[in-house]
């Protein structure tokens, strides 16, 4: 029936239809609470009461004149860092298993396993993995000989990287079968053609696998970004910002200032400047990948 | 207008959505507000009178206890829909409740009966809650002042609590301690002794931050005699000091600390391990209410083996504590008032749940089960009752943006705890200039 | 092809091996929890192993005290309309992103790209409001509604697919006389099978995981969900570990054994279908 419609026509209605509810979805969940939130930016709402003032800039003001508030951002660091890391681990690993290899539907269970485990015992069963006296880490390094007496949450110079080496054990494995994925979408004949033009291993990895899931890098890369820069979860169940502040989080602050200290006006506000950071945070690393490739 | 819109869109959406699913949707026969409306047909009439068997409708209480869901309260659901057979009670839990009851009470329709901890300010009440005077209560309660604005009372304390050092008598045993500390000297040295006898003394939680709210309420009480210390902070432009109820206080836990008598390492510390250690009697103490005292015996320690002493402050000899609220019931001012009220009558006279919460009873004249507080109130403390929170202080806490668990954090570890009560102490002045005009 | 030389192949296994461990080696204790009797987990230090390995005791308890029949009924329920809209929106909303020119391609996905950036845990107040003012809290279908949506993932994910399926298949469909409809649903969506699987499953954990949304949504007792059961054994500052442990072990079940069986479609390869 449709078909017997002009081509143009179908494509009219098609791309309509198709694109009509996800975008409805996105914008009442996503952009307006987004506006909502810059609306509440510039007002003293407390989070509950249903009046509220209109304040101007004056949220923003104390924003950017408390030095505490831009301070946690260098926590955040770490999280980038060991993304990266995670990354590159999970790429290697999606080859691996992608190969021909004995066992290889067992370790590519293994290795997903730990994102299948809810989040609070993953958050438990850290926190003995990193206990200092009772901890099964400081265990094994006794063992081996190693030092034992390691606090691991507990040091100030390295509390973050300990946080974020957990996100690398839970993710690394959702991050592999994305690109597990991406490497099935790679039609197998440009791999028969290149071995055939005499490609070793090296070469195929890098003029054919890594073009066709250029894409799929970047958009990971984006997500470790964002998550290292917006990340929350770990620090607040196994730390709690400590010791003395040292791991808290941007995030952590804003919903302490949100449901705590009662001042939702200046958490949205902050929020609004999270954002503008993040933007800005991906416009370099943008222009870095672009300038390089 | 922005709201008309995205409004108008989610109607469409839903309307999409439902054609879509509608086949789902019958596992849910009743739509999610029948209640409500029955309860708003209910309310008017019965308004002054609490009680009495008239009482119609569905009462939702929003708890936090969510380990009582499908338990505990599946009981006390029977046991009150009998004594009121026109209502139906619902128990709903919630995790992080201070956060999601306020984000359910920003909607505007909200459960009937809430409970209510520091979070929201008393001039705030009566946008949300109903004034609970007229409950006819069998005895004189506790903390009728607390969660009160006007003389009105949104209020009513579900359980006190008191504060002092839970502990191990077969730790002391072992370390040869044989009568319990009346003076801070005393308490120090007994301490050692569990050190010695290769017991950690005192288990802080440290790391978890609510473990030292004691520090920062319940000691400066005792060593000021007086509650209203958080109060006075309004009137001053430096309220930490080192010589002050603050400084003192958290000199103590400082103390404890550079001496070793805490955990090995503070930063990496395990509450839910720590309540095995104290039944085991491989940690010796904890400074906590005596909330914690049924947690270390469903731990496995007998019931005779924990004791409970006041903590001595200082080295007077007479010992001081304080009696706090926990939770307090509120009742939504649109929802169903009266069959609200009756139920948290009820909570507080007859459903046993303070026996079940450790806590000691609302009602004056109604003992207390636990076995514990007998011995506690051996040691004649001087109770010292919490009194209404200063809105002023509160204000100026929270645009100071000042955690006050970390503050002890940072005192206990810091080379020059000076400095540390410094940096606050501006951050307060700055803010109370903001705040007081 | 080149026969694989020998380092590499150690490389390989030994990798595997360590990452076998390192993942392993945390999770210990949940499973030596779950299996302890009561009077094992309160005495024994929390490192050691249980007595008996077939201490299927905490099992049967966790199930039936935390109500997960009726838990994994609402999820079900939950995780199925989810999905298939969520599959149904997505993979149509990049076929016609992808296969057309037309002037709002790139701000669409941009879009969909920039969403994510905005942070959640402050849209909450807002999302809970517009869910209520559809009467949909303490309703199955409130936290669908919020699952449903696309997210950027999902779309880099089909869009990745959907370019590397050769546009000949469509032309030849159109000679035929096919509908674009037609060439969607026939053509396209069967040749996404391993994307869609893929999706599947990450969507499935993150929805069976999730705790912040059935919490605020669904606090009613009958509208329990998997994750939220789990919380029937926390009180107040007290959690009952070895109830909490058995119970993640049973709910890490069914995602265990759904990822081992759609783990031959993500791999079944995407050219393996009709274009050979």
């Amino acid at each position: 029936m449709l078909s017997r419609l002009p081509f143009g026509t179908q494509k009219k209605i098609i791309i309509i239809s198709f694109v009509a509810l996800p975008l409805l979805l996105l914008l009442t969940f996503s952009y307006y609470p987004a506006l909502e939130l810059i609306r509440l930016s510039f007002t003293n709402w407390d989070g509950m009461s249903p009046d509220k003032d209109w304040i101007g800039f004056r949220n923003y003001e104390e924003v950017f004149s408390n030095p505490e508030i831009f301070g946690v951002f260098k926590h955040n660091v770490a999280y980038f860092v060991v993304g990266i890391v995670q990354n590159i681990v999970a790429i290697y690993f999606a080859i691996v298993l992608n190969g021909k290899l004995k066992g290889r539907y067992f370790f590519r269970l293994l290795l997903f396993l730990p994102y299948i485990l809810n989040g609070v015992a993953v958050a438990y069963t850290f926190g003995y993995v990193f206990d200092t006296t009772n901890g099964s880490l400081n265990f094994l390094l006794g063992k081996l000989g190693l030092g034992s007496e390691t606090s691991w949450l507990g040091t100030e110079s390295f509390v973050n990287y300990t946080l974020a080496s957990i996100g690398f054990w839970r993710f690394m494995g959702f991050n592999m079968v994305i690109y597990l994925a991406a490497l099935q979408s790679i039609p197998s004949d440009l791999y028969e053609a290149a071995s055939i033009d005499g490609a070793n291993n090296w070469q195929k990895f890098r003029f054919i696998t890594l073009p066709n899931i250029y894409k799929i890098i970047e958009l990971n890369l984006f997500l470790t970004v964002t998550g290292a820069l917006e990340v929350f979860d770990l620090p607040f169940v196994l730390t709690n910002g400590g010791p003395a502040g040292a791991s808290e989080t941007f995030v952590m602050k804003i919903i302490e200032t949100a449901f705590q200290f009662n001042n939702y006006g200046l958490a949205s506000a902050m929020s609004v400047v999270l954002l503008i950071s993040v933007v800005l945070v991906l416009s370099i690393q943008r222009y870095f990948l672009k300038g390089r490739g | 207008m922005k709201k008309a819109v995205s409004l108008l869109l989610v109607s469409i959406l839903m309307l999409t959505m439902l054609a879509a699913c509608g086949k789902d949707s019958k596992d849910d026969p009743k739509p999610a507000d029948t209640g409500k409306e029955t309860t708003e047909k209910t309310t008017t009439p019965e308004e002054t009178t609490a009680g009495g068997e008239e009482l119609k409708g569905k009462v939702v209480f929003l708890t936090n206890r969510t380990d009582m869901v499908g338990k505990e309260y599946k009981e006390y659901k029977e046991r009150f829909e009998e004594k009121y057979p026109g209502v139906t009670i619902e128990f709903e839990g919630i995790l992080d409740y201070e956060k999601n009851s306020k984000i359910r009470i920003a909607t505007g329709k909200f459960p009937d009966v809430m409970l209510i901890g520091p979070g929201i300010p008393n001039s705030d009440f009566p946008k949300y809650f109903a004034p609970l005077d007229d409950i006819q209560f069998t005895g004189d309660i506790s903390f009728k002042t607390l969660k009160a604005f006007e003389n009105k009372m949104y209020g009513v304390s579900s359980g006190s609590s008191t504060v002092g050092i839970v502990y191990n008598k077969k730790a002391f045993e072992k370390a040869g301690i044989t009568a319990v500390p009346k003076t801070l000297d005393e308490f120090y040295a007994a301490a050692q002794k569990l050190k010695d006898a290769g017991i950690v003394p005192l288990a802080s939680n440290f790391k978890d931050k609510w473990p030292l709210d004691a520090w920062i309420y319940d000691v400066p009480t005792m060593i000021g005699g007086v509650s209203d210390h958080q109060n006075k902070r309004a009137d001053s432009d430096a309220p930490y000091t080192l010589d002050g109820v603050y400084g003192q206080s958290w000199s103590i836990l400082r103390t404890l600390y550079e001496k070793g008598l805490l955990e090995k390492d503070v930063n990496s510390t395990n509450w839910e391990n720590s309540k095995k250690d104290v039944a085991q009697g491989k940690f010796g103490m904890y400074l906590l209410g005596n909330w914690v005292i049924n947690q270390v015996i469903e731990n496995g320690a007998a019931s005779e083996d924990v004791g409970f002493f006041p903590f001595p402050s200082d080295n007077s000899g007479t010992v001081k504590a304080p009696l706090n609220p926990d939770w307090f019931y509120a009742v939504n001012k649109d929802g169903n008032v009266a069959a609200a009220k009756a139920f948290v009558k009820w909570m507080i006279e007859e459903s046993g749940f303070e026996d079940f919460a450790g806590l000691i009873p609302t009602l004056k004249d109604k003992e207390s089960k636990l076995a514990q507080l007998a011995e506690f109130n051996g040691y004649n403390p001087q109770y010292i009752e919490a009194g209404p929170p200063n809105d002023t202080a509160t204000a100026i806490a929270n645009q100071a943006q000042i955690d006050q668990g970390r503050v002890v954090q940072e005192f206990v570890l810091s080379k020059d705890p000076q400095s540390i009560l410094d940096k606050y102490n501006k951050l307060w002045a700055n803010a109370k200039k903001n705040v007081v005009k | 092809m080149t026969k694989e030389k020998p380092l590499w192949t150690v490389t390989k296994y030994l990798s595997l091996l360590i990452a076998a461990f390192v993942i392993l080696f945390p999770p210990y204790i949940i499973v030596t929890n779950a299996f302890k009797t009561p009077d094992e987990y309160l005495t024994k230090s929390t490192m050691s192993l249980p007595s008996n390995f077939l201490n299927f005791s905490n099992f049967s308890e966790a199930f039936t005290s935390a109500d997960m029949g009726r838990a994994f009924g609402n999820t079900v329920v939950i995780l199925g309309v989810s999905l298939v809209l969520n599959v149904l929106l997505g993979s149509a909303f990049c076929y016609a992103v992808s296969r057309f020119q037309f002037k709002l391609q790139g701000p669409l996905v941009g879009l969909f790209l920039f969403a994510t950036i905005i942070p959640q845990i402050t849209t909450q107040v807002i999302n809970y409001k517009t869910i209520q003012s559809l009467d949909l809290t303490n309703h199955l279908m409130g936290p669908v509604l919020l699952y449903v949506g696309a997210d950027i993932l999902q779309i880099y994910i089909y869009l990745q697919f959907i370019r590397n399926i050769p546009y000949d298949l469509d032309e030849a469909a159109m000679m035929e006389g096919a509908s674009l409809f037609k060439i969607f649903y026939s053509i396209i969506l069967p040749l996404l099978g391993p994307a869609t699987a893929t999706i599947v499953i990450l969507k499935t954990i993150a929805i069976y995981n999730d705790m912040y949304t059935p919490f605020l949504y669904l606090s009613d007792p009958d509208k329990v969900v998997v994750s939220t059961s789990l919380m029937r054994f926390f009180g107040v500052n007290s959690g009952d570990w070895q109830m909490v442990s058995s119970a993640i072990l049973i709910i890490m079940i069914p995602t265990a054994i759904m990822y081992l069986l759609m783990q031959r479609y993500i791999f079944a390869g995407v050219t393996n279908g009709a274009v050979k």
